[in-house]
Formats: C-alpha cells, sequence, structure tokens
C-alpha cells in the first residue's frame, strides 16, 4: 500500500516543535524533508519564532497586584487569618447581627398584630 | 489594584537568602516583599483568574518558607520559586477542576470559541502583546502552564515536567500543542480584521 502523501496540513501538527530547532518524535522523513523544501511550512515554523518572541516579552508586561497581597502572605505566614478573610467574616457578622435583629423585630410586631387579626 | 515592585527576578542577595535559610524570619518576609509582584504574575498568568492567583501564592510561600532550608542556590531564588508557585498552581487547578465544569482539558485543539465569537473581546486584545496575553489567559489551563512556564518564564521542559507531575514527552507535546492552539487562535482575530502587526 502507497505511502499517503506528505502535504503542509499533515505535518502542521509538527511545526510547533520544529520552530525551537528540535526534531519531533513524530516526525518522519518524508515529513522532515517535505518542511524542509516547502516555503509555506519555512513561513509558518518562522509565524512560530515570532509568537515564541513575543511569548518572552509577555514576562515583562505588568500584572495589576491586588491590594494588600503582601499583608496578607505575611499574615499567613504568622499563621493569622488573611486579612480580607477577616473583613468577610466581620461583614457577615454584621449581616448575621442585623437579620437577627430583623427576625426579633418582625417577630414582636407580629405578637402585637395578633389580639387584632382575632 | 496596583503594579507593585518590580517582578523581583534579580533577588540575588546570597546573604539575605542565606539567613532566610537559617530561619531567619524577618530575611524572609523582605525576600517576599522583594518577590510577591513577581510570584503573583506568575500565578495569575497560570490560573488566569485574581482569587486563584492569591491562593497560589499564600500557599507556594508557606512552602518556601518550610523549604528554604533545603534551597542549596545552585539555580537563581526567583527560579526555586516559580518552581513551587508552578506546583501549587497546578495543585490548586487540580483541586478546582473536581469542584468546577472545565471543559477545556489538555486534549482540546480547537480555538476558544470566546475569542472566536466575541468581536468586543477580539477588539479589546486588539494591542500586540495585549492580545497576545489574552489568548494566552484562554488556553486551556493544561496547555496554558505548559506555554507559560516554558516561552514566559524559561523554564526547561524537565523541570516542568517535575513540578507539573508529569513525563518531559508530555511536557514538550502540551507546550506545542498549546503553541498551535495560540496561532489558531491569533489568526482568528486577524482575520476578523483588528490585526496589529
Amino acid at each position: 500500500m502507497p505511502a499517503e502523501p506528505v502535504t503542509c496540513a499533515s505535518v502542521a501538527s509538527l511545526l510547533p516543535a520544529m520552530a525551537d530547532g528540535s526534531e519531533p518524535v513524530a516526525a518522519s522523513l518524508a515529513a522532515t524533508r517535505h518542511v524542509g523544501s516547502c516555503l509555506a511550512c519555512q513561513a509558518e515554523i518562522a509565524r512560530y519564532r515570532r509568537l515564541t518572541r513575543s511569548l518572552a516579552d509577555l514576562r515583562d508586561q505588568p500584572v495589576p497586584i491586588p491590594d494588600g497581597l503582601c499583608d496578607s502572605v505575611l499574615d499567613a505566614l504568622d499563621g493569622r487569618p488573611e486579612r480580607s478573610k477577616s473583613r468577610r467574616l466581620a461583614y457577615a457578622g454584621a449581616v448575621a447581627a442585623g437579620a437577627a435583629a430583623t427576625a426579633v423585630l418582625v417577630a414582636r410586631s407580629r405578637r402585637g398584630r395578633l389580639p387584632l387579626a382575632g | 489594584m496596583g503594579n507593585g515592585p518590580r517582578d523581583g527576578s534579580r533577588v540575588t542577595d546570597p546573604q539575605l537568602i542565606a539567613a532566610a535559610g537559617s530561619g531567619d524570619r524577618s530575611a524572609f518576609e523582605q525576600l517576599v516583599r522583594l518577590t510577591y509582584a513577581g510570584t503573583y504574575a506568575l500565578a495569575w498568568r497560570l490560573t488566569a483568574n485574581e482569587e486563584d492567583a492569591r491562593d497560589v501564592v499564600q500557599d507556594a510561600y508557606l512552602r518556601a518558607w518550610k523549604g528554604i532550608d533545603g534551597f542549596r542556590g545552585d539555580a537563581e531564588f526567583t527560579t526555586w520559586l516559580y518552581r513551587i508557585t508552578a506546583n501549587c498552581a497546578s495543585s490548586h487547578i487540580s483541586r478546582r477542576r473536581r469542584h468546577r465544569a472545565e471543559p477545556l482539558g489538555e486534549g482540546h485543539d480547537h480555538a476558544d470559541p470566546t475569542l472566536a465569537a466575541d468581536p468586543a473581546l477580539a477588539a479589546d486584545v486588539s494591542a500586540g502583546l495585549g492580545r497576545l496575553g489574552r489568548a494566552v489567559e484562554a488556553l486551556p489551563a493544561k496547555l496554558r502552564a505548559a506555554v507559560v512556564l516554558h516561552d514566559v518564564y524559561d523554564l526547561p521542559h524537565q523541570a516542568i515536567a517535575e513540578e507539573l507531575g508529569i513525563s518531559v514527552t508530555a511536557a514538550k507535546v502540551r507546550l506545542h500543542r498549546g503553541r498551535r492552539l495560540l496561532r489558531e487562535m491569533l489568526d482568528v482575530v486577524d482575520d476578523r480584521g483588528v490585526r496589529a502587526g
């Protein structure tokens, strides 16, 4: 049975590795020959090389750092709860206290209305 | 939000590192102050999520403090720290995947449809590196880790394989799939007429 003809599409998955100058494990001799003589594949390898150079430049791109990050790391090292977690706990406590107070007021007002309802 | 100090990649003060290694907590805290911005940037690039990145950074420094007496100085301090961060991020992403449906796995080989279908997002990523950064964020987590660690942070395949708990061959396969997917994503954006050079 004759071997499948090598085309640009059939070697496309090998090109990212070839951009590193390495020989992909899956590359057959026919595939390597095709890439070596195909201008379109050579151009694609050049694009991959530009891509990897640009990726290296990403490291210098600033990333917005959350406020208080350093303090929360230092707190965690000290075994203290993260400050933002403390704030969340305080907030949850205030909400729970508010809900309890509301429940008491509602219960009292219902008790007050009972005689009228009867 | 701020940009914090520089990424701390030139933390080479051997005395500070040695002091931290011998148990000096204030020396280690100084190392944290010098490096947290860079560590967070890596964690954020690996997780593509602020809350996850914060958790990863905390885990990484806790592990670094526990293990710094074993740091022998045969690599840059930040390289050592980044390897720990990569390992923490990998564990964090695995745990997260168990709790949330995350369909984009290693075998995914099509461009992220959100980038292809959303013109606003495509326009948003129109500026050179910004566009590339958004495409990296859109990669499946496993492929993103390989691309970020190798092509952005220049870690060798062996180190990446060790920290991600995979073979060197698998690390290379993920890297090459990630690059290919990035090319497809960027082509999609280019085809929509927002080419940025």
